[in-house]
């Protein structure tokens, strides 16, 4: 049997879009596939992308040659430290991984300080946010199965929550850069730093940082 | 004559199958009576004899948030919605093609969310917002238009294709409509009287792109010039949803959008509008600021008639007898609807009435 | 292109009605156009290859028939200068140069499936094999997409190649007619593997409608489609499941996954070639037949003899029977007779040649291991059950009981069960994994999942079920019903107003009960990689 058959129509069948409707976190999920799809590209082609982005994925185990590096602001130890970003948020003590089925996450992570339902139109399935001081978590309904719950997002909302590599809302936008490297990919207002179906995200106020998001790649 | 017993005998064979096929593809075709009434909206249009001088076109926050029962009672506005869960923008420029074929409304309101979504979305919406069409080519650019990567075109053509295996799961609706549906809605709105304050509604998460796409702002921009062909105003809205998020950056591409080509365009989140409409999120919404309930869709369309009427010059036609006679029956429809899921909720806890 | 497509379905029905409006003497080249549109569908480049094909095949047989008649001509030329030996070695060695030409096509053809199809394989087991001396594996491992229905249509081409070289009939002189020959589409996707002197004369006669033949034809396409959307693709999500989590799915789940298995792959791939030769009767074309109820063998050789048929013959024809008559084989016969002593003797050179033909089988599956080990138990079982035909004719003798109806179906079902579980090749990802995987079926004894409800979480619901068994009795009727011959023949034959209604009632069956459209993956057939 053709087992690789099989593995492509299993993964076609993973990647049909989500059934969440007018109600549901497609708001950003728009955003995310677009954004998927620019950033996608430097990291396959980091080799030979004209573009002024990094020439390694930030995941990659091994040190890059940061001499080749057209940004000059990226320190000379960056690409040690860009090998150990974490995309899996630990939230007291429990690691968050988008994508992953919500509800044992959800019940390690104890009650929350409130909740928002955000109804499927017209069908059954909900997006959830919970929130646990400045920290926002974002769940959808499984495409499949509208009861199963997935994680979606993590949203880092203020300064009391840092990243697990420590970086928190109202740093700079060079302390980021210290702690992560070079970004997967960047303009004005984020910098995104991306691995495979994850992605982690800093919004930027000017040079400062406002916004942190966990989230998943489509 | 052997020639002609070959193509007796194959004639015969398609009609039987063709026939078996059809009466089958009634059975199997989603009713959507006790479940995802919303999937009933879009064919509800045709059965209205009436004309209708101000159209609504988009998705729930259309056809969730107005009532056109005030619009008529309060101001003697005709007007109907034809909108479906996430209609996406070109779905609503085709509703609106498919709408003129039968009549020209004086307005036409376009509920702007939907030019978030620049790409087709999902396969069970599309079949909401599609199969009640009536054939034209407006529907045929809709089926175009919306198909994802996985649909193909010929099972909007033959349902029967898309449902065939629904034999498994018929319910007694499915033979108890057969022959129709019976009317859910109130020239197409979806009435809730429920209620369920709006409360914790969570920040805005931030997008790495803020621009809408092309493919949504060339479909405004035909559904702007069909409405100036037409002589026809097009106002646009956003309605008061606190959720899904509507950014301030996506205001600003509307509002300079607006701003350029002389539109009207109404956003219903901003305080003075929240203040005029009186919305309270409190009360006036029956899931948490998704949509809004009876008691706010009749305030927000209280305000609005009152503001198209001063500005487009819409006539009081609560006197004529055609009118009258639809709007009537639509009407006591409407009222006994309210009163029937007050009941359940008296009785059950839930609109629904389930136990 | 697959059989399921809707453009396929509709490219075929408006080929029917414009074969049959169109004059008699173009109607194959309306076919060839048809191929050369198929088959550029699944990709222009892949014209290329099947192109070559055509080309080198059609010049090669051309030289040869041109250089047999040459030798000829010479011998009766000089018929009373020679003598007999003089002649015969003239004849040796004009053979000898023909054959020079043969190998050529042969070798490039073949040549050019081994790249396309096994270059990925060989490389990585030559860096697998440099990797043992201690160097890290380098050489490059190329990655080739496999044309379409590749190992269909050349087996077919060099088939009639081989048959050219043997003078068993002329060679096509129209190269058009060849091509057609050659790329016939219906038999691209999953074969079967024709012979030149059984299609041809279908293929060029272009024959008038018959409306016997066209309902017929009809009926066994949506016949083939039954198998193909109801059955195999129904199950399919469940086959799939159970064989890409070999951790959860252990013990009776291996045995269920063999079963789902077994049914998947014969509906499937006996669907295909329902379709072809439906098209083909339709067209009228007669195409070979390529199973014979495989699933009432009783044992393993009469099983290959019933499925996949024409690969068998395929094999026999052009390699067993070369093989055993090759002059190392004879070699080596003599040597083994003299040393290892006569009983020995007799088989070696037979166990060798049916290794060799199932080495070659197993590869023709796939290029992997998984494929290759297969192939060899199977012939392990044969070889072994061939030695015992002595001790199973005794026990026959002996025990009247076991010639009796029963016990040709416990036979029956235990051939089904022996194929099902060498299947499992097909289905895990290597070698150990199956062994694993088959011992778990014996070691795990999770029988409850048959009670608990298991089953309906394996991508399956309660109406799936009743599909899949209801279309298994009826598949298992019409195999009793057939054995006295063509069904729909008999239908037909009885009245022309029920063969209507059959036909009817399939289309209806197909279209209600298929598993196609969106909910389902519709998977490719699994015999058009090979």
């Amino acid at each position: 049997m053709n087992r690789k058959a099989i593995l492509a129509a299993v993964l076609a069948a993973a990647m049909l879009t989500g059934m969440t409707g007018c109600g549901g976190n497609t708001g950003s999920s728009t955003a995310d596939s677009s954004a998927a799809a620019d950033s996608t590209e430097p990291a396959a082609e980091s080799g030979d992308s004209s573009e002024d982005l990094p020439e390694s994925m930030p995941d990659d185990d091994f040190e890059t040659d940061s001499a080749e590096s057209s940004d000059s602001e990226a320190p000379q130890d960056t690409p040690a430290e860009a090998g150990a970003i974490t995309f899996d948020y630990v939230l007291n003590g429990t690691t968050i991984v988008v994508g992953e089925e919500a509800a044992p996450v959800l019940e390690k992570l104890g009650e929350a300080e409130s909740v928002f339902e955000a109804p499927s139109c017209a069908f059954t399935g909900s997006s959830y946010y919970y929130t646990y001081g400045g920290v926002q978590v974002v769940t959808y309904p499984d495409e499949h199965d509208q009861s199963l719950n997935r994680l979606y997002e993590v949203d880092l909302n203020d300064s009391t929550a840092a990243t697990n590599e420590g970086i928190k809302v109202g740093d700079s936008y060079d302390d980021l850069i210290a702690k992560y490297g070079t970004p997967t990919q960047e303009t004005p207002a984020y910098a995104s730093y991306q691995t495979e179906g994850k992605a982690v995200r800093f919004f930027l106020d000017g040079d400062s940082i406002k916004q942190i998001v966990y989230t998943i790649v489509m | 004559m052997a020639k002609n017993k070959v193509l007796i005998a194959g004639l015969a064979m398609t009609l039987t199958a063709g026939a078996v096929l059809a009466a089958y593809q009634r059975l199997v075709q989603p009713k959507y009576m006790s479940d995802v009434v919303e999937g009933n909206l879009i064919a509800g249009y045709y059965s209205s004899g009436m004309d209708h001088d101000v159209l609504f076109v988009g998705d729930c926050e259309c056809y969730e948030n107005f009532s056109p029962v005030t619009l008529w009672r309060n101001y003697g506005i005709s007007s109907c919605i034809r909108g479906s869960a996430q209609q996406l923008i070109w779905q609503s420029y085709y509703l609106l093609e498919d709408t003129l074929r039968y009549e020209k409304p004086k307005v036409v309101v376009f509920n702007v969310l939907s030019m978030k979504y620049g790409e087709p979305q999902n396969e069970a919406y599309n079949r909401m917002s599609i199969e009640g069409m009536r054939w034209s080519s407006s529907k045929i650019g809709n089926i175009r238009a919306s198909m994802t990567d996985e649909e193909s075109a010929l099972s909007y053509v033959f349902p029967v294709l898309r449902y065939h295996s629904r034999w498994s799961e018929l319910t007694s609706d499915d033979f108890r409509y057969y022959f129709g549906a019976k009317p859910n809605f109130f020239s197409g709105y979806y009435l809730r009287a429920d209620v369920k304050p709006a409360q914790n509604v969570p920040n805005p998460t931030p997008l790495t792109d803020y621009a809408f796409s092309d493919t949504c702002w060339d479909y405004l921009g035909r559904m702007m010039q069909l409405c100036a062909e037409n002589n026809i105003q097009l106002v646009l809205i956003k309605a008061p949803s606190l959720y899904p998020f509507w950014y301030d950056e996506w205001d600003q591409q509307i509002t300079d959008y607006a701003e350029k080509y002389h539109l009207p365009y109404v956003n219903f989140l901003n305080d003075d509008k929240l203040e005029a409409t009186g919305i309270d999120f409190e009360t006036d919404t029956y899931d948490g600021g998704l949509h809004l309930n009876v008691y706010g869709a009749e305030k927000l369309a209280d305000w609005f008639g009152g503001y198209l009427k001063d500005r487009y010059d819409l006539q009081d036609r609560s006197q004529e007898p055609v009118l009258q006679a639809e709007w009537n029956e639509i009407c006591a429809r409407y009222d006994a609807e309210i009163e029937r899921q007050l009941n359940n909720l008296e009785q059950y806890g839930n609109v629904k009435g389930e136990a | 292109m697959l059989f399921t497509d809707s453009l396929f379905i509709f490219g075929l029905i408006l080929l029917f009605f414009v074969y049959f409006l169109i004059p008699q003497k173009y109607r194959w080249m309306l076919l060839l156009a048809a191929s050369i549109a198929f088959y550029a569908y699944s990709g222009w480049t892949n014209l290329l290859y099947i192109g070559a094909t055509a080309v080198t095949t059609f010049f090669v047989t051309k030289r040869i028939e041109k250089m047999a008649a040459a030798a000829k001509d010479a011998v009766s030329a000089h018929k009373s200068e020679w003598s007999r030996d003089e002649k015969k070695t003239f004849k040796e060695a004009e053979k000898k140069k023909r054959r020079r030409w043969l190998i050529l096509l042969l070798v490039f053809n073949f040549g050019m499936l081994a790249v396309i199809k096994y270059g990925a394989f060989t490389m990585n087991n030559l860096n697998g094999i440099i990797g043992w001396f201690g160097e890290r594996g380098t050489l490059p491992v190329p990655n080739f997409l496999l044309p379409m229905g590749i190992s269909f249509y050349l087996f077919q081409t060099m088939g009639y190649a081989i048959d050219v070289y043997r003078e068993k009939y002329p060679c096509e002189k129209n190269f058009a007619r060849l091509a057609l020959f050659v790329s016939f589409f219906p038999q691209l996707i999953q074969g079967p593997i024709s012979r030149y002197d059984d299609l041809a004369k279908g293929l060029y006669a272009g024959n008038g409608f018959d409306a016997e033949r066209v309902q017929l034809g009809v009926q066994r396409i949506l016949w083939g489609y039954f198998k193909k959307v109801a059955l195999a693709d129904r199950i399919l999500p469940a086959v799939t499941l159970l064989i890409s989590d070999p951790e959860q799915y252990q013990g009776m789940y291996a045995l269920l996954g063999m079963l789902y298995y077994t049914l998947q792959l014969y509906a499937d791939f006996t669907g295909g070639i329902d379709i072809t030769i439906g098209i083909g009767q339709v067209l009228g074309i007669p195409v070979t037949e390529n199973f014979q109820r495989p699933f009432f063998s009783k044992n393993i050789t009469e099983y290959w003899r019933r499925w996949h048929i024409t690969l068998g013959t395929w094999f026999k024809d052009y390699l067993f029977y070369p093989v055993s008559v090759a002059q190392p084989m004879l070699k080596l016969s003599k040597w083994s007779r003299e040393k290892l002593g006569k009983n020995i003797g007799k088989y070696l050179p037979v166990y060798v040649s049916t290794i060799a033909v199932w080495f070659v089988t197993g590869l023709w599956h796939g290029a992997a291991w998984n494929f290759i080990v297969w192939g060899l138990l199977n012939a392990v079982i044969i070889l072994i059950s061939e030695r015992c035909t002595p001790l199973y004719n005794k026990f026959h003798k002996k025990c009247a009981w076991s010639n009796s109806r029963p016990y040709d179906g416990f036979m029956a079902i235990r051939t089904t069960l022996m194929m099902g579980c060498l299947r499992m090749f097909d289905c895990y990802r290597d070698v150990p994994l199956t062994f694993k995987m088959f011992g778990t079926m014996f070691t795990k004894w999770n029988v409850q999942i048959f009670a608990d409800g298991s089953l309906m979480k394996l991508k399956l619901t309660g109406a799936d079920y009743g599909v899949l068994i209801a279309g298994t009795l009826i598949l298992f009727t019409a195999s009793m019903l057939g054995r006295k011959g063509s069904v729909r023949k008999r239908v037909w034959e009885r009245s022309r107003v029920l063969s209507c209604c059959l036909t009817v009632v399939l289309l209806l069956t197909v279209l209600i009960f298929g598993a196609y459209g969106i909910g389902y993956d519709s998977s490719q057939f699994i015999y058009n990689q090979f």
